[in-house]
């Protein structure tokens, strides 16, 4: 087929399109959409556990704080990704809120003492794991949704930026859960479970967020 | 491919006005827009890839072309129409690299093709007459124990007992003067060859 032909039928193919809300607010709204979800989440497994919500613990405020913020700006820079021309500063956000997270953790680690290894080891967070993965896995699928109106330019960042929000998301919710007192601990479990989060996200970008292929007639 | 018309250089203003006809479904303002576009998209494409030949730049312009119509919803209207085109152009140049990359280190150029097909150009008449004329006399001109084992073995397919039964001639004999009977006549058939 001749380029001008391709316009043709292009044109031929035309419907109308409602251009995309910005991408922050866009991002903004599927967090809340994800917040609300992990909300009913948490309060469900507390009412079946019968067992009271944990709280955020004041020992651990600023990592689970950076937390939240590294998860709402890793929000806003997923649907940042898919629009072709907007600035990409705001990926600026989510890198530095993560490493405070981790930093912070690392630094109450060390402030803590003790046998980090063996704390690691004793510790079962496996319910904290899965609430991390299960809780990530709706606000993914459902963001994957909202990503694919957009422009798949970097498919691999944008799904891992989206993994890492909802993921940040489901840590704390996991946190809210059960009480923890220990970074080292975190640090270990949760922090690798949201790893692999992101990394699945980011592993199956290429493949779920392609460029459509449109059916011309 | 076509050339480019320098009347198709609008402004960019113009651009972002007829990309938002084209989200409310203007048929005409999309059509000349992505006329405009065209040239522009290809000549950066040629800047940038064309080493890889006219058919892959021509490909490159039709997957970006394909792209912005498959993006067009992400266009915001307040907000310029180039820079908005430019990443989508980047992104497929880059994409359209790396397939280039992943394809053209597998294929093998084969330039001797006549060798392998049966075309009239492969296989003229002439050549083939004129060498089964050569072969025949190149094979009387050989010795006649030679000339005999190159017929049995070869020309009749005799297998070497039957040939050996058939000459009582030892097989091992037989073999000696088959080998003397190829060698000649591969020197005898060079020698023509290269004498024409």
């Amino acid at each position: 087929m001749t380029t001008d032909d391709l316009i043709d039928r292009l044109t031929k193919d035309i419907r109308p399109v409602k251009p995309l809300r910005h991408p922050v607010r866009r991002g903004m709204e599927w967090f809340a959409g994800t917040t609300v979800f992990l909300a009913a989440l948490i309060t469900m497994k507390a009412l079946l556990s019968n067992a009271p919500l944990a709280g955020l613990s004041m020992s651990l405020l600023v990592p689970q704080l950076a937390a939240i913020v590294a998860s709402v700006t890793a929000a806003a820079g997923a649907f940042v990704t898919v629009v072709p021309g907007v600035s990409r500063r705001v990926l600026v956000w989510p890198v530095v809120a993560g490493a405070v997270w981790i930093g912070s953790l690392l630094l109450g680690e060390y402030v803590e003492g003790g046998a980090v290894g063996a704390q690691i080891a004793a510790a079962s967070e496996w319910p904290c794991v899965f609430m991390i993965g299960a809780g990530s896995l709706l606000p993914v699928m459902g963001l994957t949704r909202l990503l694919r109106q957009g422009a798949p330019l970097s498919p691999r960042i944008s799904l891992a930026l989206g993994a890492l929000s909802a993921a940040g998301a489901a840590n704390i919710g996991a946190c809210l859960s059960q009480p923890h007192t220990n970074s080292g601990v975190l640090l270990a479990w949760h922090g690798a479970a949201v790893l692999v989060v992101i990394a699945a996200g980011a592993l199956a970008g290429r493949a779920v967020l392609a460029w459509p292929r449109p059916g011309l007639s | 491919m076509p050339r480019d018309d320098p009347s198709t250089r609008r402004p960019a203003e113009d651009l972002a006005l007829l990309m938002k006809a084209a989200q409310a479904g203007d048929a005409d303002a999309y059509h000349e827009l992505l006329q405009t576009i065209t040239p522009r998209i290809r000549r950066v494409a040629l800047r940038q890839r064309g080493f890889a030949g006219v058919e892959v730049v021509e490909d490159l312009v039709q997957d970006v072309l394909l792209s912005v119509h498959a993006a067009r919803a992400t266009y915001d209207p307040e907000r310029p129409f180039m820079p908005w085109l430019l990443a989508i152009l980047r992104h497929r140049l880059a994409d359209g690299a790396r397939k280039y990359g992943r394809t053209a280190a597998h294929e093998v150029t084969v330039e001797d093709l006549d060798v392998t097909f049966s075309t009239p150009a492969a296989n003229p008449n002439q050549e083939t007459t004129h060498d089964v004329e050569t072969l025949r006399s190149a094979v009387q001109a050989l010795p006649a124990a030679q000339r005999q084992a190159i017929d049995l073995l070869k020309m009749r397919e005799y297998s070497l007992r039957e040939a050996s039964a058939a000459t009582g001639v030892s097989t091992g004999a037989l073999k000696v003067a088959t080998h003397r009977g190829l060698a000649s006549l591969r020197r005898a058939l060079v020698g023509r060859r290269g004498g024409k």
